[in-house]
């Protein structure tokens, strides 16, 4: 044999390559470190059976509270409330979470007292903020207005986690109340609301009516004769009035023309009757011879000058026989009346034919005023002395007067007409102005009537609806779930607990297994040798245990033994007190082994 | 059977002289006290090193011869017969030193062990093993001790076991006596290896150099010239022979390098679950021109079917 075999082959390893890593053996770390995986794994599980125990239960419980929909069709009755249910709820969550509130549950049930007394106010009811569920419970609908599929709530659940059932059973009452009571009175204030507004509404708008009504009364008043329903009468009248005119005009032509034949014939006619003396010859009354005299006298004085001799002569004479003849002075009144007249009339006459600077007319003039003058010389209250005897001057004379009255009257109604039918034109022109005036009225009160009409018919629907809230007939929320007192508590989950615990424990123990394997750099077995040199060794000689290892080792047996009776003690407590007590324990195996 | 018969007679004649006279100082022939086993088995070692027929280096040939002197020596040539110590195997570390026939539970480890050194000694034509390890408290000692009492075992061989730990002396510790004379001062003062070397009462062919005073300048000492004389000459004493060196760790002194020139071979001891595979690798580059034979995993707490492991 070679010396070279003898030694060990590490020295043919290359230089840079590493040893090799030792090679796993699970089960020699198994044993190698069963002490410090053993007390891992227990020290685990007695933390996590402890946890499982000392945690302190929450239990919650909830109320569910279904939103059902308004049972009579919508086309009778429409709810004024339309929003959806969505949003109310949030609305109505937040006016039920107020800070208010909570603390007056939070006093009322004596929650967090511990909290309390340790931080603020604001703590606590943030506390209980998050001590509190709310969810909401959707379904698929179709949405009525658009025809889509949506997510509709259909029902929410509230609830509240506490550390007792019963505090959390009535914690959880009160909020399922608190949040149907808001519903209710948010939706009564809703339609009460509407349908005050809409009363509101139609108040004004009655009074509106009322105003405008008193105002179109007023100016029909006020403009009675103006307003466009009156045109056509007015018309009607200015027509009969212009009728009227036309023929009073035409009355009063004719009026004037008898008038001028009958003084053409009374000038002619002489109004006493005349006499006659044997011879046939007329007789001259001492009137009529007045009559002549003044008439020569008259003309005299036309043509000549007034100290003419002739003219001076046939002046004594006049005067002579007016003397005499002093009764003949009405009767010279009378003539001279119709001297003048016929004066007139020929000086009209001379007019039209002549130039005014002609010699006739000229002359007429001088006779119209004399005579005028002689006329107002003459005692004025001269009445007619000379009493008119001539059955044809008086019968003239009666014509005369009946057509003077008419013509009075007629010209006196005429005027009464012209003033009449100033009074309807003005009429009528105004009435455009009025018209328009009025028309604009007249539409406002049609429009507000209308709107009235409609604001009615919406009151009537308002009303509808807060009897259909009144009688709870809408959509309303029904408590179908109340909050029970839970019989188990929310969490902790001890089981889970446990079992994590247990997976927790394998998980520390094979951790610390592994850490210490990795940091322990050491040799560990015979195969490590091997990994190490290639070459295993020579000889593995065990380890040999003398008195002092024994008593160490018999020692630590003994703290384990005593250290797995402290937990079994532990174990036993824990599924005393928190799962089921021995007794009932021994009880429920000695049933099922049927003893 | 006539010459084992001689044999014992002439042992027999030798001891009572051997107790009344001292040892001398520097008798140049050395007759180690023999009990009469050993003379029985130095008397067998004659004739059954030559059935082996190995070529005999001259230092066995020349302790053939002087046994050949041995047997025919005559009263006053002064012997030497070294001091015997009880030891206590019965309470603490001395619980773990094997009983003299290399017998119990872990004996048969060693037993294992022992052979396959003595295998490997045997290629390597040597007769002298150094224990090193990487550090210290590995079982190194112990190794030591519990292998030269498995050498010792053999009918055949002698074991000595010399401990050349000068910075921390323990085999005389693990045995349980206190040294009159330590190995240190052979190496210090030129003192004999006779003073030195003390017998174990119940262990036959097994003696120990231990040391006793710790030393300062212990690799120094060890790479001396002395320490080369005394190696060969402890070596070279007995054909049978197997001398067994405890060294101090290797990583926390030269001493085991200082010490090279003079091992022939090396046996490594590596604790499990305290020797660091790092500390292994570098002892192992370190001692790279060394001839180490193998290795002896110590303190194994795996269950073992089979003292191979």
């Amino acid at each position: 044999m070679s010396t070279e075999a003898a030694v060990l082959p590490l020295y043919g390893r290359p230089a840079d390559s590493a040893p090799a890593s030792p090679p796993l053996q699970p089960l020699a770390v198994l044993r190698r470190r069963r002490f410090p995986m053993l007390v891992a794994l227990f020290s685990a599980l007695a933390v996590a059976m402890i946890v499982a125990a000392v945690w302190p239960p929450t239990y919650v419980s909830s109320a569910t509270i279904l939103i059902e929909q308004q049972e009579m069709p919508l086309d009778l009755v429409r709810s004024t409330i339309s929003s959806y249910a969505d949003q109310r709820l949030q609305v109505i969550n937040q006016r039920v979470m107020t800070t208010e509130t909570l603390l007056r549950i939070i006093g009322r049930y004596n929650l967090y007292t511990r909290e309390r007394a340790k931080r603020g106010r604001e703590a606590v009811v943030e506390m209980m903020r998050e001590d509190m569920l709310f969810r909401t419970i959707s379904a698929d609908v179709i949405d009525p207005r658009q025809g889509r599929p949506i997510q509709a709530t259909i029902a929410f659940t509230v609830g509240y986690k506490g550390k007792s059932a019963e505090s959390a059973a009535q914690v959880a009452t009160e909020l399922s109340s608190l949040y149907l009571e808001e519903n209710l009175r948010s939706r009564r204030r809703l339609t009460e609301e509407t349908t005050q507004f809409l009363t509101d509404e139609a108040g004004k708008l009655s009074r509106k009516i009322k105003d405008l009504d008193d105002q179109i009364a007023h100016f029909k008043e006020e403009n009675a004769n103006t307003i466009p329903e009156r045109d056509a009468l007015n018309v009607t009248l200015l027509n009969r009035v212009d009728d009227e005119k036309r023929e009073i005009e035409l009355r009063l032509t004719a009026i004037a023309q008898n008038l001028l034949y009958i003084e053409s014939q009374l000038v002619q006619v002489d109004p006493t009757s005349q006499l006659f003396d044997t011879t046939g010859e007329r007789v001259l009354t001492s009137a009529d011879r007045l009559k002549l005299v003044r008439n020569q006298y008259e003309r005299a004085s036309a043509i000549y000058a007034p100290d003419h001799p002739d003219v001076q002569r046939l002046k004594r004479e006049l005067e002579g026989l007016e003397k005499t003849a002093g009764a003949a002075a009405a009767d010279a009144a009378n003539d001279r009346a119709l001297r003048l007249e016929q004066a007139e009339s020929d000086l009209a006459a001379a007019k039209e034919r002549y130039a005014p600077d002609h010699p006739d007319v000229a002359r007429l003039e001088r006779l119209v005023t004399g005579l005028r003058e002689s006329q107002s010389a003459a005692a004025p209250a001269a009445t007619s002395d000379v009493t008119p005897d001539n059955p044809t001057y008086i019968q003239l004379m009666t014509q005369k007067e009946s057509l003077l009255t008419e013509k009075r009257s007629q010209e006196a109604r005429r005027t009464e007409l012209h003033v009449r039918s100033a009074e309807l034109e003005r009429r009528l022109e105004a009435s455009p102005a009025v018209e328009r005036r009025y028309y604009t009225l007249a539409r406002e009160l049609e429009s507000t009537q209308s709107k009235y009409r409609e604001v009615q018919q919406k009151q009537m629907e308002a009303q509808l609806a807060e009897s259909l809230e009144l009688e709870r007939k809408g959509e309303r929320f029904t408590l179908i779930e109340p909050a029970l007192p839970p019989q188990e508590p929310a969490s902790p989950n001890r089981v889970l607990i446990l079992i994590l615990g247990v997976v927790l424990a394998l998980g520390t123990s094979i951790g610390i297994a592994a850490l210490m394997e990795g940091l322990d750099g050491s040799v560990r077995s015979r195969a490590d040798v091997m990994s190490l040199l290639t070459a295993p060794p020579l000889a593995v000689v065990p380890w040999f245990e003398n008195t002092a290892d024994r008593k160490a080792r018999r020692r630590r047996v003994f703290y384990t033994v005593a250290a797995a009776l402290g937990f079994l003690l532990i174990v036993v407590a824990f599924v005393h007190f928190f799962f089921r007590p021995l007794d009932v324990l021994w009880a429920i195996a000695m049933q099922r082994l049927g003893i | 059977m006539e010459r084992i018969a001689r044999a014992l007679e002439l042992a027999h004649a030798q001891r009572d002289p051997a107790n009344a006279r001292l040892p001398a100082a520097e008798a140049p022939v050395r007759t180690p006290p023999v009990a009469p086993a050993q003379a029985m088995g130095q008397a067998m070692g004659q004739p059954t090193s030559q059935p082996m027929g190995q070529a005999t280096s001259p230092p066995i040939s020349q302790a053939m011869g002087r046994a050949r002197e041995q047997t025919t020596a005559t009263d006053d040539t002064p012997v030497f017969v070294a001091r015997s110590v009880h030891i206590d195997r019965t309470s603490g570390e001395g619980e773990r030193i094997l009983p003299p026939n290399a017998s119990g539970p872990h004996g048969a480890s060693y037993k294992l062990l022992r052979t396959q050194v003595l295998q490997r000694l045997d290629q390597l034509r040597a007769n002298s093993l150094a224990i090193l390890s990487a550090s210290a408290s590995e079982g190194k000692t112990l190794t030591a001790i519990n292998l030269a009492i498995a050498v010792a075992a053999e009918l055949g061989r002698t074991a000595l076991l010399v401990d050349f730990d000068l910075r921390n002396p323990s085999v005389h510790k693990r045995l349980g006596f206190e040294p009159e004379v330590g190995v240190e001062a052979c190496l210090q003062s030129g003192r004999p290896a006779q003073d030195v070397i003390v017998r174990l009462s119940g262990y036959p062919r097994l003696s120990v150099m231990p040391a006793r005073d710790p030393v300062e300048h212990s690799s120094e000492l060890l790479a001396s010239e002395r320490a080369a004389r005394l190696v060969n000459e402890v070596r070279g004493r007995y054909a049978d022979r197997i001398v067994i060196f405890d060294l101090p760790p290797v990583l926390h002194g030269d001493d085991a390098l200082a010490f090279s020139r003079s091992i022939q071979a090396g046996l490594f001891v590596i604790a499990e679950g305290r020797t660091q595979r790092e500390e292994v690798a570098n002892s192992l580059t370190l001692l790279r021109e060394l001839p180490i034979i193998g290795t002896v995993l110590n303190g194994s707490r795996e269950p073992q079917r089979s003292p191979y492991g």
